[in-house]
């Protein structure tokens, strides 16, 4: 190489060089600002949804507090009537049926608000009773397995818990599915939450690329909180499986 | 000497094309455009060193890899979302790259000429495309974006690409008397292929299996 | 024949919802053989009007200010154990109710029960039986039976008859009795007729306390 064909080269190399740092400069920085991004989105995340669950947990109170005693003296007040008639009898009757129904509505209200049993009992049980009490009218049969679970912390149970809320409501009113399997395992360091349906399913590439549900994206908020991961598969006519993958907090 | 090296800087590209293939029937179908171009790329590295010992000219097979590898990468851009619903935009870059491509090797100059131009100019667009790719992938991203295969890709095409622009533009301005000069410039260029084929494989290896449907703007857009 | 004179139940209650009381006192007041002697808004009213008034029976809300049903029922209990205490109670509050039948309560309602059940309440415990409400859940009958409750006064052995052993196991599987008539191939007036028998052994009012002393007695296990 001549003289002429160094220098050119040592410029090369020279530009070569500058570029790439100010390259690793700019990838640095975009790590470093992304990483920043991701605490302040998940704390504002946590935020919302902890203002959430206080809020629900304040509409169960008022609601058992203030509004059933309420309802049960209307009972009583209604039930001192001195009635004579029989279609007034008949007319209290109907309005006794009407207050109880009010009153075991107030209470499904409040228990899907906040379950009493998920902080007593544990997930496992406040899942099973939540589809329990579910109306037997409902056109599906819910199965759910579960194997052994440790003890998780109450905000690590109030999620999954809404999340699988959110999956059966969800499967009840869009998918048109007569079963649906929920499992709930520990796979190693993981809590593994699987729902399986045999609904009419939905095209997930065309949902996302619109702005995806309210539902789809609370799932993924919460499931995001938890710091686990959500999978989703479904094609129209083949059902819809839901995969949500956490790595397990131990009770402290 | 330096030939070796800068046959097995190129030749890395066979750890991620290995990966790749033993990955393939579980990952993700949105990646596919992006490992056929490693196939592609290993079966051009092999092709060149046939054609080296035979014909001595490694221009013929080289050009028409770098219309291939554009318009695959043209493509798996488009099967990451970036065109959105507009597919027009795809349509008129491909168009642009074939155009130029038939131009520049049988109208301007010929086939067993180094394309440089054309090697110019796609390397530009990728460059581009891979920045706009990067900086959705930065606000979409909740995860660790050194971990996102997405991520990964569009950084090691910035790197990649942005150094072959500028190793082919000194290289236009006929500098390509001496073979010393030749292979040393080049030798800039064969690193960054060794760091950036070792990108692949590491982003081929964190590819997505085909459950994950991560949630909006990062997921695929339909074709 | 001699006037069967009686003197009506003197009762007291306490809740902390006015709205409540109001509509309980309009509930009771017209009643002949229950005479409402004055109500409180929490505990402390309630134990000390318990100990001016002496009342028969005291029906008390569960969550009350300044003192709550369980540690009134207990004071009263201490103070005045000629006292028979009911527990008011909504729904959903199945640990509570068995912390107020611990704490010497003989029995609960639900607030929404109804009219006549309210009356027989009070007149079974002022009786000295215990009196579980009938919308009593089977979790809530497991919890009481499992519970430290223990008011049955046992010096005489019961003992049942295996027709009443069976009926008594077909109460607490829930079966009307029709059903059990049916299951039993014997008339609903038979099955009647052992139920109530069951009852006064037991010296309980419905189903619900049957199947409460059933399982604590240990005459029927609940299937896992």
């Amino acid at each position: 190489m001549d003289a002429h064909q160094t220098s050119i080269y040592n410029a090369i190399l020279l530009s070569s060089a500058i570029l790439g740092i100010i390259m690793l400069y700019f990838i640095a920085s975009i790590i470093y600002q992304q990483r920043r991004n991701r605490i302040m989105y998940k704390r504002s995340l946590e935020a919302e949804i902890k203002l959430l669950e206080k809020e629900r947990s304040r509409i169960a109170a008022d609601l058992h507090d203030d509004l059933g005693p309420a309802l049960s003296s209307i009972k009583f007040s209604v039930g001192s009537l001195d009635i004579f008639s029989e279609t007034d009898t008949r007319t209290v009757d109907r309005v006794y049926d009407h207050i109880d129904s009010l009153m075991s509505r107030m209470r499904e209200i409040s228990a899907d608000m906040l379950p009493h049993t998920l902080g007593r009992k544990g997930l496992v049980t406040a899942i099973e009773e939540f589809i329990s009490n579910l109306s037997p009218s409902i056109a599906v049969k819910i199965l759910f397995e579960h194997s052994y679970l440790p003890e998780l912390p109450i905000a690590q149970s109030v999620h999954l818990y809404r999340i699988v809320q959110e999956i059966v409501h969800n499967t009840l009113k869009h998918a048109h599915a007569t079963i649906l399997l929920l499992e709930l395992k520990l796979d190693g360091e993981q809590l593994v939450l699987l729902s399986k349906d045999n609904g009419c399913g939905f095209d997930y590439k065309l949902l996302s690329a619109e702005s995806p549900g309210l539902g789809l994206r609370n799932l993924n908020s919460r499931a995001e909180l938890l710091g686990g991961k959500l999978s989703v598969e479904s094609a129209p006519g083949k059902g819809t499986i839901y995969i949500i993958e956490i790595p397990l907090l131990m009770k402290s | 000497m330096n030939f070796m090296l800068s046959v097995a800087c190129s030749m890395s590209i066979v750890v991620a094309a290995i990966i790749g293939a033993w990955r393939f029937k579980s990952i993700n179908k949105d990646f596919r455009p992006f490992l056929f171009c490693l196939w592609l790329g290993l079966f051009n590295e092999i092709l060149s060193l046939v054609a080296a010992k035979t014909i001595h000219n490694t221009a013929i097979n080289g050009n028409i890899y770098v219309l291939c590898e554009s318009l695959l990468l043209l493509w798996q851009f488009r099967r990451w979302g970036l065109f959105g619903r507009q597919r027009s935009v795809f349509y008129l870059i491909g168009g642009f790259l074939l155009a130029e491509w038939f131009i520049e090797n049988f109208i301007l100059f010929s086939i067993v000429q180094f394309s440089s131009w054309f090697r110019i100019i796609y390397s530009f667009i990728i460059v581009l495309l891979s920045v706009s790719m990067l900086n959705r992938q930065i606000l979409v991203e909740k995860g660790p974006l050194l971990k996102n295969p997405v991520a990964l890709l569009c950084l090691a095409f910035i790197i990649y690409y942005t150094y072959k622009v500028l190793v082919e533009t000194f290289w236009v301005y006929g500098l390509n008397e001496s073979s010393t000069f030749q292979t040393k410039v080049y030798l800039i260029l064969d690193y960054f292929n060794l760091f950036s084929n070792l990108i692949y494989a590491l982003a081929v290896l964190w590819m997505p299996t085909k459950h994950r449907f991560t949630m909006p703007s990062s997921s695929p857009a339909p074709f | 024949m001699t006037a069967k004179t009686y003197s009506p139940v003197r009762i007291l209650f306490a809740d902390d919802h006015e709205i409540f009381r109001e509509g309980f006192n309009n509930l009771l007041f017209k009643q002949h053989d229950i005479e409402v002697l004055g109500e409180a808004e929490n505990g402390e009213d309630l134990v000390r009007l318990t100990g001016r008034l002496q009342p028969d029976v005291v029906l008390t809300d569960i969550k009350m200010p300044l003192m709550d049903g369980i540690t009134a029922t207990k004071k009263i209990k201490e103070l005045y154990p000629q006292v028979y205490v009911i527990a008011l109670t909504m729904f959903d509050e199945d640990d509570l109710i068995v912390d107020m039948l611990e704490s010497g309560a003989r029995g609960y309602l639900l607030k929404n029960a109804h009219k006549n059940e309210v009356f027989e309440a009070i007149r079974t415990v002022h009786k000295g039986d215990t009196y579980f409400c009938k919308h009593t859940s089977g979790k809530l009958m497991e919890l009481i039976a499992r519970s430290r409750y223990h008011p049955y006064k046992t010096v005489e052995q019961v003992v049942f008859t295996e027709k009443e052993m069976e009926v008594i196991k077909l109460i607490c599987e829930e079966f009307t009795n029709k059903e059990i008539s049916t299951q039993m191939h014997l008339s609903v007036r038979t099955i009647e007729g052992y139920r109530e028998r069951v009852q006064e052994k037991m010296k309980v009012r419905n189903a619900a306390g049957i199947a409460v002393y059933a399982i604590k007695h240990g005459l029927y296990k609940i299937p896992r």
